[in-house]
C-alpha cells in the first residue's frame, strides 16, 4: 500500500463573498414566452431580437437535453431566474459602482488589474454590466469595446445583427437555444483592420444571485490584419441551490488577423456551466484559446474553431482541474474546411477528491482542406483512486492530403519525481503541488503573468485538499 | 422478419453529430448456419453444444439442458467443466458487437461449435476454421474456445465466398481448403449418430453451386473465448469476402489470472464489415494483445469496436490498428481501454496508423481511455494521412515512383500485422489474398 498524506482544505474566501440581494429586480423563475417577452421589454430589444428570442425559445422546447455528457438532472429550469439585475446603470467609473459590488470586484482584483495591465474592462454582475471602460488611447485606434445592449442599438447595430448567433445558431444544441431566448449582458468588441491592441481587454462575469442564470453574449470581430488579446474571467459564491451559466462567445477572426481568447473559469461548485464558444477564422488568421477550468459543479465546455480560410490556424491550450463534487466535461473542436489549415490542441486534466474530468475533442478535416495538419496532445493526471478521468477524442478525416497526429496519456504522479523533490528538502505535499503546477504549465505560461499567478494559486488551493 | 441492429456502441458516447456512437444495420436476417470446414489437431477436443443435446467428438453424448443460456445453471455447472458448463460460461461473456448480436442468433437454432484444450497442453498447430458463404446466403455461426489452465491454443478462421475459396485453394500448394474436411465431417457425423440431433454445421463444398455474378449476402459469426489461469488463446481471423457481403464479426473473451488473449484480424474484403471485440481482463496480470490490419477499396466500409475492460491488477492491453483506405472506402475504429476499480498497476496502449490513398475516403477514429483507478498508465497514439515526407523523399531518391511507394507501404502494413502469426499456412493464405 502506498503511503498517503492528507492536508486540510483552505477556504475560497475571495470567490465566496456573498452580497445580500437588495434593491434588485428579479424576474420570476422559469421559462415561458411571457418571461422571455419581459426580458425583451427590460432590454428594449429591437423587433428582430424580440422575434429571435421567441423563436429560440420554441427551439429550446423542441431539442432534447444532451444524452452523451454529464448528468444535468439537478438543473431545473423552473427554479432558475433568467434575469436579475441590480438597480444601477452601467458606470464608466468604479467610484460610481454601488459599494458592495465594487468591493466584490476589488477583492477579485479587477480594478487593480485594469490600472496595471488592461486596455479596457467590462464587469458584469448577475444579468447586466455594472462597469465598462476602455482606455482612451485604445478607443482612439478605433477599437470598439462596449456592452452588447449598447451595440445592439448603436452605431454598430447592423454589424451586430449580421453576426449575432450566426456562428452558434440556436439550433446548435439545447442550451444555445436557451441562450438565444434569454441572453443578457456581455461585450461587443470590434478591432478595425490592421489595428494591434498591445495590452489585453478583459470582461469579468460575476453571478451573485442564488438560483439564477447568467447568459452573457460575447461578440468579437477582429478585422483583417488586426490583433487582440481578450481575457474572460468568471466566478460566483457557492449556494445550496443550482445556478446556471449558459453564455455564448462568437469570435470572427479576419484575414491575417490574430485573436487570443483566454479564460480562467472559477464558478462555484453549485454551478451548471453549459457554455458555448466558437471562432471562425479566415485566410491566414489565427485563433488562440487559453482555457483554465477550475470551478462549477458540471461543465460542458468545448471551444470550437472553424478554419474557413486558406492557411487559417487554431491553437487550444487548456487545463481542467476537477475536485470533489465536480464533473467537468471539457475539450475542444477543430473543423478544417479550407486548404493549408492547421490546428493544435494541448490539454491537461487533473482529477482529485472524487472529481470527474473528461477530455472530449473532435478534429474534422473536410475534403477541401488539403495540406492540412492537426496535432492533439492530451494528458490526464489522477491524484487518487476515488476520482475519475476519461479521454474521449474523435477524428474524422476526409482527405488523403492531411497530416494528423494524436496522443493521449493518463497516469498518476510519478513517485520518483516526488521522491526526488523530497530528497531536496521539499515536503511531500508541496512537492506534489509543484508537480501538478508544472503539469498545468502549458496554460499558465500562455497567460499574462498576473493571471498565471492566479491560476497557480487556484491549483495550490485545490491541491491543499488532496490525498497525495 | 429482419432485425434492425444497433451495434458497436461506444461505452462512453460523444457528440451525436459525429455519428460515431454506434453503427446501425437495418433488416439483418441470417436464419441459416454458415458453411464451415474445420481442421482440429488431435490434442484439441471438439464439441457441438445444442439445446438439450451435447455431442462430444470422442463418441459419447450427454443430454444436458445447462447448455441453454442460463446464468445460475452456468455458475453451478462451471465447476464441473463439461462442454455444457463451458458453453454456459462462454454464453455469459458479452461480445464487442453488443446485445443485438444475441437477438440475431434467435433467428435460427445455432449450435455452439466448441473447441477445448486440456490443462497444461500447449498446441502449436492451430485449429483451422474455413467459413464459406454462398452468393445470396444469409448465415451465421457460433464458435466457442475454452482453454483450461496453462494451456495454449490457436484458432485461425478465414472467411470467403465459396467460389473464391475454390480458386484460392487450387492455387495453393497442398490445397488446405479441403485437406482435412473428412476429419471434420466424421466428427459431425459422430455427433449425428450418437445423439440423434440434427446438425447442419458442415456442408460439403461440392454441394454448393458457384456463380459468375458478384456474390453478396449476410454473414455473421460470434466467437466466445475463455482462458483459464495462465492459458493463452490466439485468435486469427482473415476476411476476404466479396464486396457484396455484409459481415458481422462478434468476439467476446474473458481472461483469468495470468491468462492472455491475442487476436489478429485482417480485413481485405467484404462490403460492410462490423467487428466488435470485447475482452474482460478481470483477474491479476491478465493480458490482451490485439492487432487489426485492413486494406479497403471501392465502397467498402469497416466499423470496429474494440473494448478492453481492465478490472484486474497489473493487467495489460494493447491494440495496434494499421491499414490503408483507397477509393471511396470508409473506416471507423472505436478503441476503448477501460481501467476500472481494482486495476492497480494496469497498463493499456492503443496505436493506430492509417494511410489514406484517396480524397474520397472517410477515416474516423475514436480512441477512448476511461479511468477510475489511480495507479495506471494509459496511452494512445494515432497518425493519419499521408506518408512521412522524409520517407517519401528517401524512397523517391532510390528511383521508386510515388505510386509504387504507397503500394509498398500498404502491403508493409499488412505484413507487419501478419508478422505476429506464427503459422506458415496462414501467412501463405494472406499472401495469396494480397496477390
Amino acid at each position: 500500500m502506498k503511503e498517503k498524506t492528507w492536508v486540510e482544505d483552505v477556504n475560497r474566501s475571495i470567490y465566496d463573498v456573498k452580497n445580500e440581494e437588495k434593491d434588485v429586480y428579479r424576474l420570476k423563475a422559469g421559462l415561458t414566452p411571457e418571461i422571455v417577452s419581459q426580458i425583451s421589454d427590460e432590454k428594449h430589444d429591437p423587433q428582430w431580437m424580440r422575434e429571435f428570442r421567441q423563436k429560440s425559445l420554441q427551439i429550446y422546447n423542441e431539442i432534447p437535453v444532451p444524452d452523451w455528457g454529464p448528468s444535468i438532472e439537478g438543473l431545473n429550469m423552473d427554479k432558475i431566474a433568467t434575469y436579475v439585475r441590480t438597480n444601477t446603470d452601467m458606470k464608466a467609473s468604479w467610484e460610481d459602482v454601488p459599494e458592495d459590488i465594487k468591493k466584490t470586484f476589488d477583492l477579485l482584483g479587477i480594478p487593480q488589474a485594469e490600472k496595471e495591465s488592461l486596455a479596457g474592462v467590462g464587469a458584469q454582475y448577475d444579468s447586466e454590466l455594472v462597469y465598462h471602460n476602455v482606455k482612451a488611447e485604445v478607443a482612439a485606434q478605433g477599437v470598439v469595446y462596449t456592452d452588447m445592449e449598447s451595440a445592439l442599438t448603436g452605431e454598430y447595430a447592423e454589424m451586430v445583427k449580421s453576426h449575432f448567433m450566426k456562428l452558434v445558431p440556436p439550433r446548435d444544441h439545447k442550451f444555445a437555444a436557451l441562450h438565444g431566448a434569454v441572453w443578457s449582458g456581455g461585450s461587443f468588441v470590434y478591432v478595425p483592420p490592421g489595428v494591434k491592441v498591445d495590452i489585453p481587454l478583459q470582461s469579468y462575469f460575476r453571478l451573485n444571485a442564488p438560483g439564477a442564470g447568467q447568459f452573457e453574449h460575447t461578440l468579437i470581430i477582429v478585422d483583417e490584419g488586426a490583433d487582440l488579446h481578450f481575457i474572460e474571467g468568471c466566478s460566483a459564491p457557492k449556494y445550496n441551490v443550482a445556478n446556471l451559466h449558459a453564455g455564448c462567445v462568437e469570435l470572427f477572426v479576419g484575414e491575417n488577423a490574430r485573436l487570443r481568447y483566454s479564460t480562467i473559469e472559477n464558478w462555484s461548485k453549485n454551478m451548471y456551466n453549459l457554455n458555448t464558444k466558437r471562432a471562425r477564422v479566415e485566410a491566414g488568421g489565427k485563433i488562440e484559446w487559453v482555457s483554465g477550468s477550475f470551478g462549477s459543479h458540471v461543465s460542458y465546455l468545448y471551444p470550437m474553431s472553424v478554419l474557413a480560410g486558406d492557411g487559417a490556424r487554431a491553437e487550444f491550450t487548456g487545463v481542467t482541474f476537477a475536485g470533489k463534487g465536480q464533473n467537468l466535461d471539457t475539450g475542444a473542436k477543430m473543423m478544417h474546411l479550407a486548404p493549408n489549415t492547421s490546428s493544435y490542441m494541448n490539454t491537461r486534466s487533473i482529477s482529485k477528491g472524487g472529481g470527474i474530468s473528461t477530455f472530449r475533442s473532435s478534429v474534422t478535416v473536410m475534403p477541401k482542406a488539403k495540406h492540412s495538419k492537426s496535432s492533439v496532445s492530451c494528458q490526464s493526471l489522477m491524484l487518487d483512486r476515488i476520482s475519475r478521468s476519461d479521454t474521449i477524442p474523435a477524428m474524422d478525416i476526409r482527405t488523403s492530403d492531411a497530416d494528423i497526429g494524436h496522443e493521449a496519456k493518463i497516469g498518476r504522479i510519478s513517485d520518483d519525481a516526488v521522491f526526488y523533490l523530497m530528497s531536496r528538502g521539499i515536503p511531500e505535499d508541496e512537492a506534489r503541488a509543484m508537480i501538478v503546477s508544472g503539469f498545468a504549465d502549458n496554460v499558465s505560461k500562455e497567460l499574462p503573468v498576473e493571471y498565471a499567478v492566479e491560476m497557480n494559486n487556484l491549483i495550490r488551493m485545490e491541491m491543499k485538499g488532496s490525498i497525495g | 422478419m429482419g432485425l434492425d441492429m444497433t451495434m458497436n456502441r461506444l461505452p462512453a458516447p460523444t457528440w451525436n453529430w459525429l455519428h460515431v456512437n454506434e453503427a446501425s444495420l437495418a433488416g439483418a436476417y441470417a436464419p441459416d448456419e454458415g458453411h464451415m470446414e474445420a481442421e482440429t489437431p488431435e490434442t484439441i477436443q471438439y464439441h457441438v453444444v445444442k439445446t438439450g443435446c451435447i455431442a462430444l467428438n470422442d463418441g459419447t453424448s450427454v443430454n444436458d439442458s445447462s447448455s441453454n443460456v442460463d446464468a445460475e445453471k452456468a455458475a453451478d455447472a462451471a465447476a464441473g467443466l463439461n462442454p455444457a458448463s463451458m458453453a454456459a460460461k462462454l454464453a455469459q461473456i458479452p461480445g464487442g458487437v453488443g446485445s443485438d448480436m444475441e437477438e440475431l442468433k434467435k433467428q435460427g437454432n445455432f449450435d455452439l461449435h466448441l473447441w477445448t484444450i486440456a490443462r497444461g497442453v500447449k498446441e502449436s498447430e492451430p485449429v483451422r476454421l474455413h467459413f464459406r458463404y454462398e452468393n445470396g446466403g444469409a448465415a451465421q455461426n457460433a464458435i466457442g474456445v475454452y482453454a483450461q489452465e496453462d494451456s495454449e491454443i490457436t484458432v485461425v478462421m478465414d472467411f470467403r465466398g465459396i467460389d473464391d475459396a475454390k480458386s484460392v485453394s487450387k492455387t495453393m500448394e497442398g490445397g488446405f481448403a479441403g485437406q482435412l474436411t473428412e476429419n471434420v465431417k466424421s466428427e459431425a457425423g459422430a455427433a449425428k449418430q450418437k445423439d440423434g440431433c440434427e446438425n447442419n454445421a458442415f456442408v460439403q463444398t461440392e454441394e454448393t453451386a458457384g456463380t459468375d455474378e458478384a456474390a453478396e449476402g449476410l454473414a455473421a459469426i460470434q466467437t466466445k473465448i475463455f482462458a483459464e489461469k495462465g492459458a493463452k488463446v490466439t485468435l486469427v481471423q482473415i476476411q476476404n469476402l466479396e464486396d457484396g457481403f455484409t459481415f458481422i464479426n462478434d468476439v467476446g473473451a474473458s481472461c483469468a489470472e495470468g491468462a492472455k488473449m491475442e487476436s489478429i484480424q485482417i480485413v481485405l474484403g467484404g462490403g460492410d464489415t462490423y467487428m466488435g471485440l470485447r475482452t474482460n481482463l478481470g483477474a491479476r496480470s491478465a493480458a490482451l494483445e490485439s492487432k487489426i490490419g485492413y486494406l479497403l477499396d471501392h465502397h467498402q466500409k469497416l466499423d470496429v469496436n474494440y473494448l478492453a475492460y481492465q478490472t484486474g491488477a497489473k493487467t495489460t492491453s494493447r491494440m495496434d490498428v494499421s491499414g490503408v483506405l483507397r477509393g471511396a472506402s470508409q473506416k471507423l475504429f472505436r478503441g476503448t481501454i477501460d481501467f476500472r476499480k481494482g486495476s492497480e498497476g494496469a497498463k493499456g496502449d492503443e496505436k493506430e496508423d492509417v494511410l489514406l490513398f484517396s480524397d474520397d475516403v472517410v477515416n474516423r477514429t475514436v480512441p477512448l481511455i476511461l479511468c477510475e483507478e489511480e495507479d495506471v498508465e494509459g496511452n494512445h497514439g494515432a497518425t493519419i494521412g499521408r506518408l512521412d515526407e522524409s520517407l517519401l523523399f528517401y524512397l523517391s531518391s532510390r528511383g521508386i515512383d510515388e505510386k509504387e511507394i504507397y503500394e509498398m507501404m500498404a502491403r508493409a502494413r499488412i505484413d507487419a500485422i501478419c508478422s505476429g502469426i506464427s503459422d506458415e499456412k496462414t501467412h501463405q493464405m494472406v499472401q495469396e489474398f494480397l496477390a
